[in-house]
C-alpha cells in the first residue's frame, strides 16, 4: 500500500520481511498445518537455509539443519514421496520458502493444499499492509479510535460503500457543522462515492478548481476564510459557494491517484488547522484502502482464481469438514445428506466411534462464507478431534470425556482466535450410548435437533442454551441428557435446510422438517433423508440452494440383541467328506458359543439344515467338483443364531425347488424343505461378484417352525 | 464300506456301518448293500450305530426299501438314534418304513407275517 506522506510510509527493511514472513508462518501454523497433518502431508517453511516443519511427518522431523540434506527439496525427492515448494514473496521479492511434500497416495492433495498455502499468503500480504499502516498510525494520531473503528471493518470486505460512508461520516464528526465529499476519479471525471450533510452533486471534470488542483498537485489544499475562498472558487464547485472554509485531501495509493476527500464549512467554527488535515489524511488513506481492496476483491472474483477458490473450497468440504457416517454401529443407522451450494459454507459434520454401541456426532456452521469459513470448519473439526485425545490421555483411557468438557475445552482453544477473526462457530455435539439408550447433547447456537419419539409419534426439539463458540474464552458448556428407544430418529440439519426460501420468500421452517419427521419417521434413515431432500427441492422450486444443506439421520434399531455374543466362521472346500467338519462347526457354535447351550435336539437339527445346505452348495452349485471354497460363518446373539454359508458357484433359486412327496416314491429332494423346516428365517441372495449366500436364523425360546415336529410313530 | 450281516433264520440283519450315513458315503453304501438286497427279502436294518442321517443317506435307505418291495421283499428299521428318528419324522418316512426299538422286535414282525 502506497503512502505519500513521509511520516506514515511503511518501511521496506528487510525487519519487515522478517516480520512478514513471520505472520505468514503464523497464519500457515494455525490454519494449513493441521489441514497438511490431516491429509498426510508435512509442511515447512524455510529460514536461513534451514528448513522447521510445521506439520512434521516420519520423513520430515520438526527440524532439518540445512537445506541440502533434506528429503524432497529442490526436486530430489526420495521414492515415493512428492513434493511441491512454494516462493512467499513480499513487496515482489522472495523472503522464504514454504515445503510441502507427502507420499505418492497423497499427491491429489498437494496441488489443491499448494493453493490454499498461496491464497494464505495472499491475504496475510493484504491483511499485513492494513496493520503495519495501523501501527505508524498508532504512534501520532489521536484520533486512533476511529481508525480502529474504520479498520475492524476492512479485514472483511464487505460492504465497501457502507465503509466510505463511514470514512465520510467520521471526516464530518470533526467538530460541528462540517460537510463532505469524497470523489472518486474515473477517466478524468469526478464522481461523488459518498457525501454527508449535502446532497450529491453532479459528475464533472477532474481538472478544475480547487479538488481539481489538488489532484493535479497531489498534496494537499487547505483554506480557511471566505474572502480568500471567493477568488478560488469557480461556478464549477458549486458546493463550496457558502463556505467559510475548505480542506482537500488527495486519496492516493502507490499505483496513483484514486480521488478525493472534500471537507468544508458555512460558519466559521474556528480554522481548518493540522489536527483537521491530519486526521483527513488517515481517512483519505482509509478510504484509498478500500477502494483499493474493493477493486482487488473485484479483479480476484473475474478471474480465474475464482473458480480455483471454489474447487479448493469443494475440496476442503469433502476432503475435511464431512465426515463418513459410521456404517459397523450395532443398533443405530445413520444417513447424511450434502447440497453443496455455489459458494462454500463453514458447514461441517463428522463422527466419531468410541466402540460399536457408542458414538459421536458433530455437525456445525462456521459464521462466514468462502475459503476461510472452510478453513475455520476445519479447523473446528479438527480441534474437536484434539480435544478428545487431550482429554482422554489425562483420564489414562479410563473413561470417555463427557461432551459438555471436549466442547468447553474446544471453546477456550479457539475462542480468542474466533473473536479476533469477528467469527464464531455454532455446534451440535451429540454423544449416543446405545447401551444405555442415552443421548448427551451440548447445543451452542446450532438448529434444533429434532427428536422422533416413534412410541408417542411425536416429534421434540432439543435446544440447549449455550453460546456459539468464539463469544468467551471462559465459556462453561452444559449438555441435557435424554433417554430413546427403538425406532426413534435424530435429525441434525444446518440453516441452509430450514432457511431454504420458496418462490414468494417464504422459509421452509422447523415445523414443516419436524412434520415431515414425525409423518415419514418409520422410513428407513436414508429414505427419510430422501424425503427430506425431495421435499426442500419441491418447496423451493430448485434443486441448487444459495447455502449449503446439510442433515444427518439417525435412527435407533433393535436392542442389545443386535450384538453378537460370539462370532465365528470355517472355510472347507467342495468335497462331500468335508460335511463332517460343517456339522462340527454348527455343533460347536450351538453348544459352546451359544448361552445356554441350545438343546440336543435343536442342535441336532440345524447340524442336519446345514448339512443340508453344504451338501446342496457341494451337489449342484458346484456341481461335484470338491476343490471350490465354501464360507461358513456363525453369529450368535442372545435371541438367535444366524448361520450364512457362501459360495461362488452357480445360482440357485429357492422358487423352482418343487415340494418333496412324503409317499415314499421319491428318494430326494428333501434338502430344501428339511432346511427351512429346521430355521425359522431362510434367506438366500446372490451379490454382483457372483457370490451366493444362503442366511439361516434360528430364534431361540421360541416353538417356530420345524422345531417342534411331534414325536408321533 | 464293510458290512457286518447276520441271518436269523430267513431274515437278514445289516447292520449300518459307521456314526453317519450322508452325501458322502451314500453312493458307496448304495453299491455295497445292492448285493444283499438281490440275494434275500426279509432284510432288517440295525441303525442303532448311526448318529447322524441326512436326506441323502435316507434317501439310500428308501431306495433299499423300494428295490425290495419292487421284488415282494420288505425292509424293516430297528435301533434308531434320536437324532436319526428326528429326521425320519421330520420328513414323515416314519410313516413309510416299519420301524421297531429293537433287533428283536424286527426279525419277530418279520416272522408273525409269515
Amino acid at each position: 500500500m502506497s503512502v505519500r506522506s513521509p511520516e506514515i510510509a511503511i518501511p521496506t527493511e528487510p525487519a519487515v520481511r522478517t516480520e512478514f514472513n513471520h505472520y505468514v508462518i503464523e497464519e500457515l501454523a494455525q490454519v494449513a498445518a493441521p489441514l497438511a497433518a490431516h491429509l498426510g502431508l508435512a509442511l515447512g517453511h524455510s529460514v536461513g537455509g534451514q528448513i522447521l516443519w510445521l506439520a512434521p511427518d516420519e520423513h520430515c522431523p520438526c527440524v532439518h539443519s540445512l537445506e541440502e540434506t533434506i528429503p524432497c527439496f529442490n526436486g530430489g525427492a526420495p521414492d515415493g514421496r512428492q513434493s511441491e515448494i512454494i516462493d512467499v514473496l513480499a513487496e515482489g521479492k522472495p523472503v522464504g520458502k514454504i515445503i510441502l511434500c507427502g507420499s505418492t497416495h497423497a499427491a491429489s492433495v498437494l496441488l489443491p493444499m499448494r493453493r490454499l498455502v498461496e491464497l494464505i499468503i495472499h491475504q496475510v500480504d493484504l491483511q499485513k499492509d492494513q496493520e503495519a499502516l495501523l501501527q505508524e498510525l498508532s504512534a501520532s494520531w489521536d484520533s486512533l479510535a476511529a481508525v480502529y473503528e474504520i479498520s475492524s471493518d476492512l479485514r472483511w470486505l464487505e460492504s465497501p460503500q457502507e465503509l466510505l460512508d463511514r470514512i465520510v461520516s467520521r471526516a464530518t464528526a470533526m467538530r460541528q457543522g462540517l460537510r463532505a465529499i469524497l470523489w472518486l476519479e474515473q477517466g478524468g471525471q469526478l464522481e461523488p462515492v459518498a457525501v454527508k450533510n449535502v446532497a450529491p452533486p453532479a459528475p464533472r471534470s477532474a481538472h478544475v478548481g480547487l479538488v481539481g488542483k489538488a489532484l493535479k498537485e497531489q498534496r494537499e489544499i487547505v483554506i480557511n476564510g471566505r474572502s480568500r475562498l471567493a477568488v478560488a472558487i469557480e461556478e464549477l464547485e458549486p458546493e463550496l459557494r457558502t463556505a467559510a472554509n475548505v480542506a482537500i485531501t488527495p486519496v492516493a495509493t502507490r499505483q496513483g491517484l484514486l480521488g478525493a476527500l472534500e471537507v468544508w464549512q458555512e460558519n466559521d467554527h474556528g480554522v481548518f488547522d493540522s489536527r483537521i488535515t491530519r486526521l483527513m489524511e488517515t481517512l483519505a488513506l482509509q478510504a484509498a484502502m478500500v477502494i483499493e481492496n474493493d477493486r482487488l476483491h473485484r479483479a480476484l472474483i473475474e478471474s480465474e482464481r475464482l473458480r480455483q477458490q471454489v474447487e479448493i473450497g469443494s475440496k476442503i468440504q469433502q476432503t475435511l469438514l464431512l465426515g463418513q457416517p459410521p456404517r459397523d454401529l450395532r443398533g443405530a443407522h445413520i444417513a447424511a445428506l450434502t447440497i453443496p451450494s455455489q459458494r462454500i459454507d463453514g458447514d461441517f459434520y463428522d463422527f466419531i466411534t468410541h466402540r460399536q454401541r457408542c458414538f459421536d456426532v458433530i455437525i456445525g456452521d462456521v459464521m462466514g462464507k468462502g475459503i476461510p469459513a472452510a478453513l475455520l470448519g476445519a479447523a473446528t473439526k479438527s480441534h474437536f478431534l484434539r480435544a478428545m485425545s487431550q482429554l482422554i490421555s489425562v483420564t489414562g483411557g479410563a473413561e470417555l470425556p463427557r461432551p459438555d468438557e471436549i466442547v468447553t475445552l474446544v471453546n477456550a482453544e479457539m475462542a480468542e482466535r474466533l473473536i479476533r477473526l469477528e467469527s464464531f462457530v455454532t455446534v451440535c455435539y451429540a454423544r449416543f450410548d446405545l447401551e444405555r439408550r442415552r443421548l448427551d447433547l451440548v447445543d451452542c447456537g446450532h438448529t434444533k435437533a429434532i427428536h422422533f419419539q416413534s412410541e408417542k409419534g411425536t416429534t421434540v426439539f432439543l435446544q440447549g442454551d449455550n453460546m456459539p463458540l468464539g463469544f468467551s474464552k471462559s465459556e462453561q458448556y452444559e449438555q441435557l441428557s435424554l433417554s430413546f428407544r427403538t425406532g426413534d430418529v435424530f435429525v441434525f440439519y444446518s440453516d441452509g435446510l430450514t432457511e431454504a426460501r420458496n418462490a414468494s420468500g417464504d422459509f421452509f421452517g422447523e415445523q414443516r422438517l419436524a412434520e415431515l419427521v414425525r409423518t415419514r419417521g418409520d422410513r428407513p434413515p436414508e429414505a427419510l433423508i430422501e424425503e427430506i431432500r425431495s421435499a426442500t427441492v419441491a418447496f423451493s422450486g430448485s434443486e441448487t440452494f444459495a447455502d449449503d444443506l446439510t442433515c444427518v439421520v439417525i435412527k435407533i434399531g433393535r436392542e442389545a440383541e443386535d450384538v453378537p455374543l460370539a462370532h465365528t466362521e470355517l472355510e472347507i472346500s467342495s468335497a462331500l467328506s468335508n460335511l463332517g467338519r460343517a456339522r462340527a462347526f454348527v455343533r460347536e457354535v450351538c453348544q459352546d458359543l451359544s448361552q445356554p447351550p441350545l438343546d440336543e435336539d435343536h442342535t441336532h437339527q440345524l447340524e442336519l439344515a446345514v448339512n443340508e445346505a453344504a451338501s446342496n452348495i457341494m451337489r449342484h452349485a458346484y456341481g461335484g467338483r470338491p476343490d471350490q471354497p465354501i464360507q461358513i460363518e456363525a453369529d450368535v446373539f442372545p435371541d438367535r443364531i444366524v448361520i450364512r454359508l457362501s459360495d461362488w458357484g452357480v445360482a440357485f433359486d429357492p422358487r423352482q425347488v418343487s415340494p418333496p412327496r412324503f409317499d415314499g416314491s421319491q428318494e430326494g429332494g428333501f434338502g430344501w424343505f428339511i432346511i427351512t423346516q429346521s430355521f425359522d428365517e431362510v434367506n438366500y441372495s446372490r451379490d454382483e461378484q457372483g457370490k451366493n449366500c444362503i442366511c439361516l436364523t434360528k430364534y431361540l425360546n421360541t416353538e417356530k417352525g420345524g422345531s417342534d415336529h411331534g414325536t408321533e410313530r | 464300506m464293510e458290512l457286518n450281516v447276520e441271518h436269523m433264520g430267513d431274515v437278514t440283519v445289516v447292520v449300518l456301518p459307521g456314526e453317519s450315513l450322508d452325501a458322502s458315503n451314500a453312493a458307496e453304501f448304495k453299491q455295497t448293500i445292492a448285493p444283499i438286497l438281490e440275494k434275500h427279502s426279509k432284510v432288517v436294518f440295525d441303525m442303532s450305530q448311526l448318529r447322524f442321517v441326512d436326506s441323502s443317506g435316507l434317501g439310500a435307505i428308501l431306495s433299499c426299501l423300494r428295490q425290495l418291495n419292487a421284488r415282494g421283499g420288505d425292509l424293516k428299521l430297528c435301533g434308531m438314534t434320536k437324532p436319526v428318528r428326528a429326521l425320519f419324522e421330520l420328513v414323515r418316512m416314519h410313516r413309510i418304513f416299519d420301524i421297531y426299538n429293537t433287533r428283536d422286535e424286527a426279525i419277530g414282525a418279520f416272522q408273525l407275517a409269515a
